[in-house]
């Protein structure tokens, strides 16, 4: 084995221009996936981010007709008892309870419909850091006092002020006409237009009073630990709430239920790490294909010399082979440095595409940062390797069936 | 012309002037008590529909029960009306609600809500919007419609023998103010008061039924039904009934009593 190896490498060195090219060819195959992979990932992983961490979590309870009404009375009660049975539970990173509501908002002769958000201040922003997206005045206190964040771009038109008063008026569940006096303590630039246009903020204790809802809930989103959590997050809300979901008092589903969108869009992931080694595929063979093609036919003599001093045919193909696997790893070599290299500008600089992407509802980063995935990286120098010695088969064949004699003849 | 005929024509001005005043008259007189004779027209049976509860002004105390699904609300209320284009509705129960006060002036509500010691306008875009919580849209406060004026009418049924009901088909003008497709009323035969209007939308179907029942005195010569319940056609079991009680017609207010300071008062 080891005259084969050493036979190996210097065949594979004395065309020493025709070896660097076809590894080069091949390396720059591997950098150019890798560039493109890490880029591909960077944008799925901000995509679900932004629309799974930050919007929807990881799985969500709703009362069982409030997805498709989104009425006012479809709540999840006794949600203080459930959040914390759910926070509780190992799997479970974080709970948010939600309450939406419809209100008419008045702010000095403006009266505007706006969606109102009952949210629980640190919890948001423990979730999606909501705390941090206040532009103008500050957050809701963690104590319901009657305070109201408003979006940016609704404040605008309704031409209100940090410090103004806002008559809130609604439909309650009970049937009154719910009314309170809030004071605009901030304003907020989420991303989410729906919030951002026409929506406003307010402790979610002053929804439920405003709003007659006693201690129920619209809406619970669970988080679990990052984003190999996930199952483990939805399983033990699906457990935790098994009964009720039985009774059909309540329905789990988790972020792909939620959004079956998102879900599709991000199987694609798999499906972008097929392509490119679809691609690979194609470079790879063709190169080795052509160059151990020329190598074998140029050397027929040379062959034909060693079959006669007393190689074997099986022997022959494995030369072939390790030559090929030499210039294999030169490629992937060279493809890693040169993949390591892109993928790094990815990761620290990023793309910035210039313009504000719209996804779901939310307007993502114009900059888009690269993520590596090992398992990805796996992938494409398993299958260089895998490919290259697929191609270099049939040479090899070709060259183990050399006849000495035949061979020999030829000048 | 010679003076003959001049004055031919002078009498029978002024015989034709007398017969139609003595008409009228008569007529007027007629429409106010229940009365057995034939000629009643449609306009007539129609124009009592839309005038059921209104005089020059009138003032009652009104109880409200709405059912729904969700909750079931009780409400008594003062109403003060003057006119088609006036009202001021001010909750007197549940102890929740005392104060909260709609003014309605034209085709602008108002809200008064004490809790908070603000008056807010309904925006045309909550227009559609339930009224305190009840069947009855802030739409419907401001309804300006008459069926004499906006719609084209016809009597498909008619009572025998003094027994029995008016049926009359009321469909909408092209231009006219009015969100139905047909509107069905039924008038009872002997008291000409309806008893009942159906409403569809455009496509044929029932959106929401009337019911008017316990007729009684007010006074003045004037019958009318203190009991009306709305049930709306596709939600089974919910209605909003409306039950005028110490219904006064015809007495003095004076237009400040429809003002946005009488709101808050």
């Amino acid at each position: 084995m080891g005259l084969i190896l050493r036979l190996a490498w210097r065949n594979v060195w004395r065309q020493t221009r025709r070896s660097l090219l076809t590894a080069s060819a091949m390396g720059f195959g591997v950098a150019l996936c890798m560039f493109y992979l890490c880029l591909a990932d960077g944008m799925f992983t901000m995509m679900f981010d932004v629309v799974v961490g930050k919007q929807i979590g990881h799985a969500q309870v709703h009362a069982p007709a409030f997805p498709k009404t989104r009425a006012l009375y479809e709540t999840v009660d006794d949600a203080a008892n459930i959040e914390a049975k759910l926070q509780a539970h190992k799997d479970v990173k974080l709970t948010v309870g939600r309450v939406y509501g419809y209100g008419l908002l008045g702010v000095k002769d403006e009266a505007k419909g706006a969606q109102l958000m009952g949210i629980l201040p640190s919890a948001e922003t423990a979730f999606r850091g909501l705390g941090d997206k206040v532009i103008e005045g500050t957050y809701l206190d963690n104590k319901p006092n009657m305070s109201i964040l408003l979006g940016h771009k609704l404040a605008k038109e309704m031409k209100a002020k940090v410090g103004d008063e806002v008559v809130v008026v609604t439909s309650a569940a009970d049937g009154s006409m719910g009314n309170e006096l809030f004071k605009v303590v901030g304003l907020v630039k989420t991303g989410a237009t729906a919030i951002d246009k026409g929506g406003a903020l307010i402790h979610r204790a002053d929804a439920q009073d405003l709003f007659a809802l006693g201690d129920g809930v619209h809406e619970l989103a669970v988080v679990g630990h990052n984003q190999d959590g996930i199952d483990a997050a939805v399983a033990a809300t699906r457990t935790i709430l098994d009964d009720k979901v039985k009774a059909k008092k309540l329905l789990v589903r988790s972020w792909g239920e939620v959004n079956p969108q998102m879900f599709e869009m991000l199987s694609m992931q798999d499906a972008l790490v097929g392509i490119a080694a679809f691609l690979i595929f194609i470079v790879a063979a063709l190169g080795i294909l052509n160059t151990m093609l020329m190598n074998v036919f140029e050397r027929t003599k040379e062959l034909g010399v060693m079959i006669a001093v007393g190689l074997r045919p099986w022997q022959v193909m494995l030369l072939v082979l390790v030559e090929t696997g030499i210039l294999a790893v030169v490629a992937v070599a060279l493809g890693l440095v040169f993949g390591g290299l892109g993928d790094w500008y990815l990761v620290t600089q990023g793309i910035d595409w210039g313009v504000a992407l719209d996804f779901g509802g939310v307007s993502l980063d114009p900059v888009i940062k690269g993520v590596v995935r090992p398992s990805s990286i796996v992938s494409i120098v398993f299958l260089v390797f895998v490919i290259s010695m697929m191609a270099a088969l049939w040479p090899a064949w070709r060259a183990s069936r050399v006849q000495p004699v035949v061979a020999m003849r030829e000048q | 012309m010679t003076s003959t005929s001049k004055t031919l024509s002078a009498v029978a001005m002024a015989a034709l002037l007398a017969s139609t005043t003595t008409t009228a008259s008569w007529a007027q007189s007629k429409a106010k008590k229940p009365a057995s004779d034939k000629g009643i027209t449609a306009e007539q049976l129609l124009n009592n529909t839309d005038d059921l509860y209104r005089g020059k002004s009138s003032m009652a105390t009104v109880e409200m029960n709405v059912q729904t699904k969700r909750y079931k609300r009780s409400l008594q209320m003062k109403v003060l009306s003057k006119g088609t284009d006036k009202s001021l509705i001010r909750i007197m129960k549940p102890k929740k609600e005392k104060g909260v006060t709609t003014l309605k002036v034209g085709k602008n509500v108002w809200n008064y809500l004490p809790k908070i010691d603000r008056v807010m306008k309904v925006p045309s875009s909550m227009m559609s919007g339930s009224w305190m919580g009840s069947h009855f849209s802030n739409d419907d406060l401001v309804r300006e419609s008459r069926f004499e004026k906006d719609y084209t009418y016809s009597i498909v049924e008619r009572p025998a023998d003094g027994k029995g009901r008016f049926v009359i088909d009321c469909v909408p003008k092209p231009n006219a103010p009015v969100v139905w497709g047909k509107v069905v009323v039924v008038v009872d035969g002997k008291s000409r008061l309806p008893t009942q209007q159906k409403f569809f939308d455009e496509k044929g179907r029932l959106v929401r039924t009337m019911t008017y029942s316990d007729i009684q005195d007010v006074g003045g010569g004037r019958f009318v039904p203190l009991k009306m319940r709305l049930e709306p056609a596709n939600k089974k079991g919910e209605y909003t009934e409306i039950i005028q009680r110490n219904l006064k017609l015809d007495i003095d207010v004076p237009d400040s009593a429809f003002s946005q300071q009488s709101l808050k008062r």
